[in-house]
């Protein structure tokens, strides 16, 4: 379930914070086979992702608290609904991990997380990633300043 | 400095890309010095009390990837003597939450009359997974 903010996703945080950027009315929900790692975009990942022509598409996500669990002493927050994925016309493989992005194709990732058991996706089975299965979290980079 | 996002950071922060938040961001923070650590998990933030000490507005700036939270050199005037150790970043000029806080690599006394001076780009925080 542990995620981790992509270089763009921890700026994003940031701008959203002070007031800089406009927060998201929804996120993009991604599958992918292998890490992203936090340099990714939305354009890198989708060589990840499961073909298009295999009946996989991203899903959308809605902010708020019907969706989303209260980081309040958890410096994460968690989905508290399934994310259906659909049923796949031909197999995915195996799925290892998600992402969080700002658009249904290309776009930018604010978080990529590892499922805690990787799941091999068939056709004809429904694709649901349970309530609590995806989060996003954030911590404290440590910035060493020497003063002038 | 070693700068840090204190928990109420954290959390804000998640909770307005959630969308969970119907708060404004901070419209400002005020700095504010500790004579010990001030890290909350810590004993807690021991606010200077010496003549002339107030917290002082802060300059923001945004950087791409990173936060720089000090843009210009923050001044506490004709201070009376003490010794501090810790930077906070409060968002109430007199009370509030600690949003922001560092450490010193050692504590620096100062004598009355001085002014000690947090150089611009002196704080700064980022985000990490």
């Amino acid at each position: 379930m542990a995620s981790r903010v992509t270089d763009w996703g921890a700026g994003r945080l940031v701008a959203i914070l002070l007031g800089q950027a406009g927060a998201p009315t929804e996120f993009w929900v991604a599958l992918a086979s292998d890490e992203p790692g936090t340099g990714i975009d939305g354009d890198i990942l989708a060589d990840l992702e499961p073909a298009v022509a295999a009946g996989y598409g991203r899903v959308s996500i809605a902010t708020g608290t019907g969706a989303w669990s209260d980081p309040t002493d958890a410096a994460f927050s968690t989905t508290v609904v399934p994310v259906s994925f659909g049923v796949p016309s031909a197999d995915w493989g195996q799925i290892s991990y998600y992402a969080l992005c700002t658009a249904e194709t290309s776009g930018e990732v604010y978080c990529y997380g590892e499922f805690d058991v990787p799941a091999v996706i068939t056709a004809t089975f429904e694709a649901v990633i349970p309530a609590g299965a995806l989060s996003l979290q954030a911590a404290s980079l440590d910035t060493t300043i020497v003063p002038a | 400095m070693n700068a840090h996002w204190a928990p109420r950071a954290l959390t804000a922060a998640l909770k307005y890309v959630t969308g969970q938040s119907p708060d404004a961001p901070p419209s400002a923070l005020y700095a504010a010095l500790s004579s010990t650590s001030a890290d909350p998990a810590g004993p807690g933030f021991t606010e200077l009390t010496v003549a002339n000490y107030a917290r002082q507005p802060v300059s923001l700036a945004y950087g791409s990837d990173y936060l720089v939270l000090s843009s210009a050199d923050v001044n506490f005037v004709n201070l009376g003597a003490g010794t501090y150790l810790g930077v906070g970043l409060f968002d109430d000029a007199t009370a509030g939450g600690l949003w922001f806080w560092g450490d010193l690599s050692e504590a620096v006394d100062f004598d009355t009359g001085r002014t000690v001076t947090l150089v611009a780009g002196l704080i700064r925080a980022g985000l990490s997974g």
